[in-house]
């Protein structure tokens, strides 16, 4: 064993990741003992309820382990939190609604564990190129949980992952390499010492436009309305909330790197071009999950505006990353209830959900409320926060684009509730959702309410966070 | 001189021959053009004296990997009956943005001829590399070997056949 890796054991920073490690080791069980077959589900949860009860108050101080690789602070502890309460809701969900088919489930569960280690790893990633790897290791379960039901929609969402998703890896390894050239130790702060050189600046596009990929910003989006509405349900949330997260936490990095110049105005301009076309392009859907996927991207746009807001900017992303994550997750479930085949409920399909179901209703109106940015719902605060920091630092443009096509964005959100409260049921349809998935929809519900209403006590925690940036 | 020679012509022949499969509308002679330019890239390593690289290129791409292409083909026939269509204007759009960006790499990697390659690239043989991966990299390297065990357990995920029997 070398020090690092007794270092490493040693540390009670790193004790959420090694407790991941651990669950990902239980979830072999079934392998070996026969009758614990078919429960890995119900092993993956408890393994997650037992972790909640070793998250210890975050580390006071940075700690740097293995030369900097992995870098522990009160803002890896924070994104560490998010990642594992997004596992945990979508363990719930696939509880709930089973995802994989029954051959699959010890398969399917071990890559969500490999996926959110991956996820843990990436935001806590000190240098470029450990960052590369935990994005592999992000990215290649969730190609095959895309696909995991093997029927066709299915196979064609990780089909069209997996092949943009290598695209874009291959552009980051192409920019890694030349960025190596220049710069032998590839950690962030030796990055932003560095020199500025065409050379440089085209390394950095490469990474940028691979890590945008993830994130899912116009023009790299192309994927995602396929993959999200043939991926199981659960998956769509889990690469709607945690997997972009991902993405955002390291193009933030990134675009902190610069002071002006033209990688800024290459984020100005992804930003720009982000929201105005998914906005657009969401008002012509017809399927809940194509829609939500369309409104993820919306979404990696408002967080690209933010970026633009320096410290204050730093702390709304924070603050934006769960609220956003919780409306997601909470509208995915909703989703997951109400689908019939694989690709999901149409719109027209919540026709009268409001008389059938009316908790069920009120639930899906906050979260679309949220997603659109309605006060006193915490998305409000949210996109309020990202707003007001990139104005603060003088980029009223951007910003004036944003609001206004987040007011297109009322218009298909609003038109989910419409179709809820106004129009009669085509036909008597059965809802079915398994107490399990109503309490992850009420959490979330309750979620995004109160994490608006009293918005103080998580935006201390993002902004104590965010000094670590 | 015999080097420089070497490292051109390689260079070239490894260009030549992925250029002549991106136009290649027969899969098999594409995946043979494919083994050349990787073949050549080995050579050009060689004469670069990384030697350890060399090898790895000749085993794992040109080796292991080119192999399984050529399994792949013959195992399906649909894939070397289907021709691609002739060229269209989205064809052609396509490749006058790759020369777009073609002619943006060139730009900025001229500069790279200055930029001197630093002490740490210098030694490339196999005890090096094994000093590194151990040493300073031993994270990044055992957080590959997860990668490889996910792409394990997602490619038996996607393709064992169902079981109807436990």
């Amino acid at each position: 064993m070398t020090p690092e890796i007794l270092d490493f054991t040693a540390n009670s920073a790193a004790l959420p990741l090694m407790l991941l490690i651990a669950g990902l080791l239980i979830l072999l069980l079934p392998l070996f003992v026969r009758r614990l077959n078919g429960a890995q589900g119900f092993i993956a949860a408890g393994a997650l309820i037992a972790m909640a009860f070793f998250f210890r108050r975050p580390p006071a101080a940075e700690v740097a382990l293995f030369n900097g690789a992995l870098v522990l602070n009160p803002l890896s502890a924070y994104l560490w939190a998010f990642a594992t309460a997004a596992l945990g809701l979508v363990v719930l969900l696939s509880l709930a609604r089973q995802a994989a088919p029954d051959e699959s489930q010890g398969e399917y569960y071990f890559l969500l564990f490999m996926a959110a280690i991956g996820l843990m790893v990436l935001v806590a990633a000190g240098d470029l190129f450990t960052a590369f790897i935990a994005l592999e290791l992000l990215s290649l379960p969730v190609y095959a949980l895309a696909g995991i039901r093997r029927s066709k929609p299915g196979l064609e969402a990780a089909y069209k992952y997996f092949m943009l998703g290598a695209f874009g890896s291959g552009m980051t390894v192409l920019g890694i390499a030349v960025l190596n050239a220049l710069y032998p130790a590839l950690s962030f702060a030796a990055l932003k010492a560095g020199p500025a050189s065409p050379l440089a600046l085209a390394g950095f596009l490469l990474v940028i436009s691979g890590f945008a990929f993830k994130t899912a910003l116009v023009p790299f989006h192309m994927w995602v309305p396929d993959a999200y509405e043939g991926a199981p349900t659960p998956v769509a949330a889990f690469m709607g909330a945690a997997v972009k997260a991902g993405g955002v936490i390291v193009l933030w990095r990134l675009f902190h790197l610069f002071d002006g110049g033209p990688v800024i105005r290459i984020f100005w301009w992804l930003a720009a071009i982000t929201v105005t076309f998914a906005n657009l392009a969401a008002l012509a859907q017809s399927g809940l999950k194509r829609l939500l996927a369309y409104s993820s991207v919306a979404h990696a746009g408002y967080l690209a505006v933010a970026f633009f807001g320096g410290r204050q900017g730093a702390e709304a992303v924070l603050y934006y990353l769960p609220v956003y994550a919780m409306a997601t997750i909470g509208a995915f479930a909703v989703a997951a209830a109400l689908e019939t085949d694989e690709k999901g409920p149409r719109i027209e399909d919540l026709a009268g959900l409001a008389k059938a179901r009316p908790w069920l209703a009120g639930a899906m109106a906050a979260f679309m409320f949220s997603l659109a940015g309605v006060p006193p719902l915490a998305g409000f605060f949210a996109k309020f926060y990202a707003f007001a920091g990139a104005v603060n630092s003088g980029y009223t443009g951007l910003v004036v684009l944003a609001v206004i096509m987040s007011a297109v964005s009322m218009y298909y959100y609003l038109k989910v509730t419409v179709v809820m409260y106004m129009k009669p049921a085509a036909s008597e349809q059965v809802y079915e959702a398994p107490g399990l998935a109503e309490a992850v929809i009420a959490l979330m519900a309750a979620g995004v309410l109160l994490a608006g209403v009293f918005s103080k006590p998580l935006l201390a925690i993002a902004s104590n966070a965010a000094r670590y940036f | 001189m015999i080097l420089n020679a070497a490292i051109y012509g390689f260079g070239g022949l490894a260009v030549l021959a992925t250029l002549l499969m991106i136009f290649q509308r027969d899969s098999v002679k594409a995946a043979l053009l494919m083994l050349l330019a990787l073949l050549s890239t080995a050579a050009l390593y060689l004469a670069l004296s990384a030697q350890l690289v060399a090898i790895l290129q000749v085993i794992l791409y040109a080796g292991a990997i080119m192999t399984l292409f050529i399994v792949a083909l013959t195992v399906t026939p649909a894939a070397w009956r289907d021709r691609q269509p002739a060229a269209s204007v989205k064809g052609l759009l396509g490749l006058a943005a790759a020369a777009v960006l073609f002619a943006e790499l060139l730009k900025a990697a001229a500069p790279l001829r200055a930029v001197a390659a630093s002490r740490e690239f210098a030694e490339t043989g196999s005890l090096e590399l094994a000093r590194l991966l151990f040493g300073p990299y031993v994270f990044q390297f055992e957080l590959l070997s997860l990668v490889i065990l996910a792409a394990i357990v997602a490619a038996v995920a996607l393709t064992s056949r169902r079981r109807t029997a436990v």
